[in-house]
């Protein structure tokens, strides 16, 4: 229990600390999706498929870019929560991709 | 009159708001997250003063006003900026901007806060008073000391804070800018190498890793800048020890042979000649040896800022004494004479040095002791002297070091090894510690 709290209060100081960019973000995902929602529409599961792939990709890509980006190198990562932690920060980033690609691809792709 | 008997008088004044404080027991233990979270706020009408502004104060009072209500809180402190000072590390190895650590206390303090931003003074526990340095007197039922610590450079001969950053001198400890120079003159030193002395005082100090830290890392500078070679690195430990914990002072040691750094024990910085840059080492025997250098790290020795170390708050004798330290008992955190009066982070007299970790793991027991006695309760709550240290080894690596007053290792997570690098503890310094100091901050953790 304790430790979801400390994870949930340490991501909302972080969104805190990063609050221009967080709703900079939050701002122009709204505004994608309504944009989505209100021209012809493809099913939402072509965008989902493509969000999913993209999103994979993505992973992969920052799983590769993670230590250096956070002043660290693979050559330090040792254990299994290092890889953990590796694999853990590139998912947050290529999930937040993914929920771009998703309304975007099907902007792109409508009829 | 005994101290014992002023202090039942004091209490049974207390008694008086307690009568009117609706304090449940349940209430009173509510040191778990959920609870505090959920927990309704206590009627109260004590008017407690927090002296102090640190995370241990700033945390104190956002607790106080969420589970109090009705209660006058008071915080006395000047200091309208707050430093994240486990950043200073960062800042003054090149891997943080100087502006990463600093907030403003106003964004800290809740509201409903009196806050009197002087310092103070004068500690009178006998009549329940704190008095400000302009000589404002408060009258306090309940207070909490969270002065932090004083930084006694006076005690290095030919010290002088001001040149730091300067002629190869440099100190992590007093403020962000002076941690940021201290960056510059590494950078420096480490572009042609030579020789580098770091120092540990023999007093009580805070963030007692910081030194080791700025140790490890000035090594893998200058490995980074290709001068290791060239260079050499002596540490000279004023006492018989690096750090506190056998088996951390052990670990560090071996890896400091590895890489060849010498460690001199019983070895004092007690001068500097600035200028020439020329160290004085007082040795265990008295004798003194000077050293050239091309690079000074200067932790300096602490001691409880005048305010406590003046007042019969401070421990009268033993060990601590000295220092001028707070006299708390070790697991309550309450005072160990004056019955009202806590304790929270670097100001209190226990064995073990203190980080923001001590701090986040010690205010919930302060707070849920303080609520016993304001129900006129004996304090249950225990304080294992709990503290943490992400000791950097490298950029990009640390050693998450966890123990308790016993230097049991106490890892919070079972399957982090507190002996091995670890990039995962790397990462938890780099980018979540100082969102998770903040929630201390604001009581929320």
């Amino acid at each position: 229990m304790y430790e979801i709290w400390l994870i949930i209060n340490t991501i909302y100081e972080l969104a805190l600390a990063n609050l221009s960019w967080v709703l900079s973000t939050l701002v122009i995902w709204l505004m994608l999706m309504l944009v989505t929602q209100f021209s012809k529409k493809l099913p939402w599961s072509t965008g989902v498929k493509a969000a999913v792939v993209v999103g994979l990709i993505a992973w992969v890509i920052f799983f590769t870019l993670v230590p250096s980006l956070t002043k660290s190198s693979f050559e330090y990562v040792n254990s299994a929560i290092d890889w953990l932690a590796v694999g853990g920060v590139a998912a947050a980033f290529a999930g937040l991709l993914a929920l771009f690609v998703g309304p975007l691809y099907l902007l792109v792709k409508r009829p | 009159m005994t101290q014992s008997n002023k202090n039942k008088i004091h209490l049974s004044r207390r008694d008086f708001l307690t009568a009117s404080t609706a304090i449940t027991v349940a209430a009173g233990t509510g040191i778990s997250l959920a609870s505090t979270a959920a927990q309704a706020a206590i009627k109260s009408n004590a008017h407690i003063v927090v002296v102090g502004s640190g995370l241990g104060g700033l945390g104190m009072i956002n607790r106080l006003r969420k589970q109090l209500d009705g209660a006058k809180i008071t915080l006395v402190d000047a200091k309208k900026v707050h430093h994240y000072q486990p950043g200073f590390t960062l800042v003054a190895t090149g891997i943080w901007p100087m502006d990463k650590v600093s907030n403003t206390n106003q964004e800290l303090i809740p509201a409903g806060v009196d806050w009197i931003q002087e310092m103070a003074g004068e500690f009178k526990p006998d009549t329940n008073q704190v008095i400000t340095e302009s000589g404002r007197v408060i009258t306090y039922d309940y207070l909490v000391v969270a002065t932090g610590l004083h930084l006694d450079y006076e005690q290095i001969e030919g010290m002088d804070v001001n040149r730091i950053g300067t002629n190869g001198l440099a100190s992590v400890y007093p403020s962000p800018e002076l941690a940021l120079a201290t960056w510059h003159v590494m950078q420096k030193f480490c572009k042609s190498g030579g020789k580098a002395l770091m120092a540990l005082p023999h007093t009580p100090i805070k963030c007692a890793g910081a030194p080791l830290k700025m140790t490890f890392m000035l090594a893998h500078r200058l490995q980074q800048a290709g001068t290791f070679a060239q260079s050499s690195i002596d540490f000279h430990s004023s006492v018989t020890s690096i750090f506190s914990v056998p088996v951390i002072n052990q670990e560090v040691l071996e890896r400091w042979d590895s890489i060849g750094i010498p460690v001199h024990f019983q070895s004092k910085l007690v001068a500097i000649d600035i200028d020439a840059q020329r160290a004085t080492f007082e040795q265990a025997d008295g004798s003194r040896i000077l050293e050239d250098y091309d690079f000074l790290h200067v932790p300096p020795p602490m001691r409880a800022p005048d305010a406590v170390k003046n007042s019969p708050l401070a421990w009268q004798e033993g060990p601590q004494a000295a220092g001028g330290w707070l006299d708390v008992d070790p697991g309550t955190l309450q005072h160990n004479r004056y019955k009202n009066v806590f304790g929270v982070g670097d100001i209190n007299g226990t064995a073990k040095g203190k980080t923001a970790a001590t701090v986040k793991k010690s205010v919930p027991i302060v707070m849920e002791n303080l609520l016993s006695v304001m129900a006129n309760q004996e304090p249950s709550a225990i304080f294992d002297g709990y503290t943490s240290c992400p000791l950097l080894v490298r950029e990009g690596s640390a050693l998450l070091v966890e123990f308790d007053y016993n230097n049991n290792l106490t890892p919070s997570l079972p399957f982090v090894k507190p002996l091995e690098d670890s990039y995962f503890a790397w990462l938890l310094k780099y980018r979540f510690f100082k969102p998770s100091y903040m929630a201390v901050a604001k009581g929320n953790l």
